[in-house]
């Protein structure tokens, strides 16, 4: 194939998502209509077809990268890979190279320092960047699991950490948390890292 | 060091107690036997504790007798005897000495230190001759410590990790030599938090001396806002709570998950509620903790 995208889309490259949406609908109405005609022509619909939806993904999926790029100054899915195979230092030179820091810049920082066993500095990354989006859940999730489970002073010292820890009775998430398993704070730092990669 | 690592002795069993004052004599008759008598005054709980610890985690159990000591004469007491790993942990225990006594001379030139350091400075050269790399990691993070406080440094992880990555890997490195597993991650992660939480627990028992002496000390300059020591704990209590709260639980954790046999009770008490409750003394009373006798 190696078609361009918008090209399939008979739209230019700078047009807005609403402009992609509105002509994939169209096309592919017509294209699911041309399918039914006979001989040749059916044939040429339905390769049209298939090949008005594989344009759309990736116009979706080149879109939502550069959204990323767009926001965060640099793919920030390439250091949450390095956080995640244990390669700190490699991903903190990529944090010290770029000029922009928004708040996932200091969000990611945040985890670096944490899995370095650098909590004050930690927290105060944190902080920074929920001072730049007060809003984001992931954030706050994130700074109090930190203040209250993990610096919790009174958390039962024989079953921290252990295996214990994280079974016994089905109780709601948050109750579990209070536990002081840093452990579960430790996974939901990775997943947040994860879920950089879905964007 | 310096005795912030003590067990609770409200929670601790007699037998236990016994065993740690079997190892804290141990220690201290090693050294006589190995270095001599003047030395002896180097003994300490940090120490006593590294050295249960360190038994323990290589399943190596010291042998015990009934014997008495100079300072009690007349009570015979269970003493663990000298053997190969008590001897480097002597030695560790003078270099440690030693270079702390010299970082003090750096910043109080107290006669009190100079006449400490030169009392031992030859028992020093013979511990340096028996585990240099050891020397060599001491001096190298006493180093790197030094010019973070030349900088006036804010950080409080940045400074205090020096002073774990200094325990740390004097542990690995006396681990590795009596071939023992030095690259497990909860050992690593127990002894740089232990080692942070020195640091922590030292520069917060002298926040009045380095105050007045305008000495360096990381939680001074961080909230920089001192006028009296109680009215300074208060007003930062939640930041220092959280960062030394936070040290503890991840020692608690890391010890959880280490397979320990022989000595675990003993050292889960000093863990567990050891730790807590000198940081609550060092946080509500203004007397100097690391004195504390158990």
């Amino acid at each position: 194939m190696g078609q361009n995208p918008y090209e399939v889309l008979q739209i230019a490259d700078d047009a807005s998502m609403d402009e992609i949406d509105a002509s994939y609908r169209r096309l592919r109405a017509k294209y699911s209509e041309d399918r039914f005609l006979e001989g040749e022509e059916g044939r040429i619909g339905a390769v049209n077809l298939t090949n008005l939806d594989n344009a759309y993904s990736e116009i979706v999926r080149i879109r939502s990268k550069e959204n990323i790029q767009y926001e965060y100054g640099s793919d920030l899915g390439e250091i949450d890979r390095m956080i995640k195979d244990g390669n700190l230092e490699g991903a903190q030179a990529e944090l010290d190279k770029m000029s922009s820091r928004p708040a996932h810049w200091h969000f990611l920082q945040s985890i670096i320092f944490y899995k370095k066993g650098w909590y004050d500095e930690s927290r105060a990354q944190l902080k920074l960047a929920l001072n730049l989006d007060p809003n984001n859940t992931q954030y706050q999730t994130a700074l109090s699991r930190l203040e209250q489970v993990m610096a919790n002073a009174t958390a039962n010292p024989y079953t921290m950490g252990t295996p214990q820890d994280m079974q016994g009775t089905p109780i709601p998430p948050d109750n579990s948390m209070g536990l002081g398993n840093c452990c579960t704070t430790l996974c939901l730092l990775d997943c947040c890292c994860n879920m950089l990669r879905c964007f | 060091m310096y005795g912030y690592i003590t067990p609770d002795k409200s929670n601790l069993l007699n037998k236990d107690f016994l065993l740690f004052r079997a190892f804290y004599c141990g220690i201290c008759k090693t050294t006589a036997k190995y270095l001599g008598n003047i030395p002896r005054f180097t003994t300490n709980y940090d120490i006593t504790f590294l050295s249960v610890f360190l038994h323990a985690y290589l399943s190596n159990i010291p042998e015990f007798s009934s014997q008495n000591c100079i300072l009690n004469p007349f009570k015979k007491k269970q003493i663990a005897q000298p053997n190969s790993l008590l001897k480097d942990i002597v030695y560790l225990n003078i270099i440690l000495a030693s270079n702390n006594i010299k970082d003090k001379i750096i910043d109080k030139d107290g006669i009190k230190y100079n006449t400490a350091s030169f009392l031992i400075s030859k028992h020093y050269k013979k511990s340096k001759a028996a585990l240099p790399e050891i020397d060599e990691i001491i001096k190298e993070e006493y180093k790197q410590l030094l010019m973070l406080e030349k900088e006036n440094s804010p950080s409080l992880d940045r400074t205090s990790d020096c002073f774990g990555k200094m325990l740390l890997r004097c542990v690995i490195s006396i681990i590795k030599k009596h071939k023992g597993n030095y690259q497990d991650i909860n050992l690593k992660n127990l002894f740089y938090n232990l080692g942070k939480y020195i640091y922590y627990m030292d520069a917060l028992d002298d926040l009045k001396d380095d105050y007045k002496h305008k000495r360096y000390n990381p939680f001074l300059i961080k909230f920089n806002n001192y006028s009296k020591r109680e009215q300074f704990i208060k007003d930062n209590k939640s930041d220092i709570e959280y960062v030394v709260n936070i040290t503890i639980n991840q020692i608690i954790e890391s010890f959880n998950r280490l397979i320990i046999g022989e000595g675990r009770d003993l050292l889960s008490n000093i863990i567990y509620y050891g730790l807590r409750r000198k940081f609550g003394l060092i946080m509500t009373t203004n007397k100097k903790q690391h004195k504390e006798k158990i």
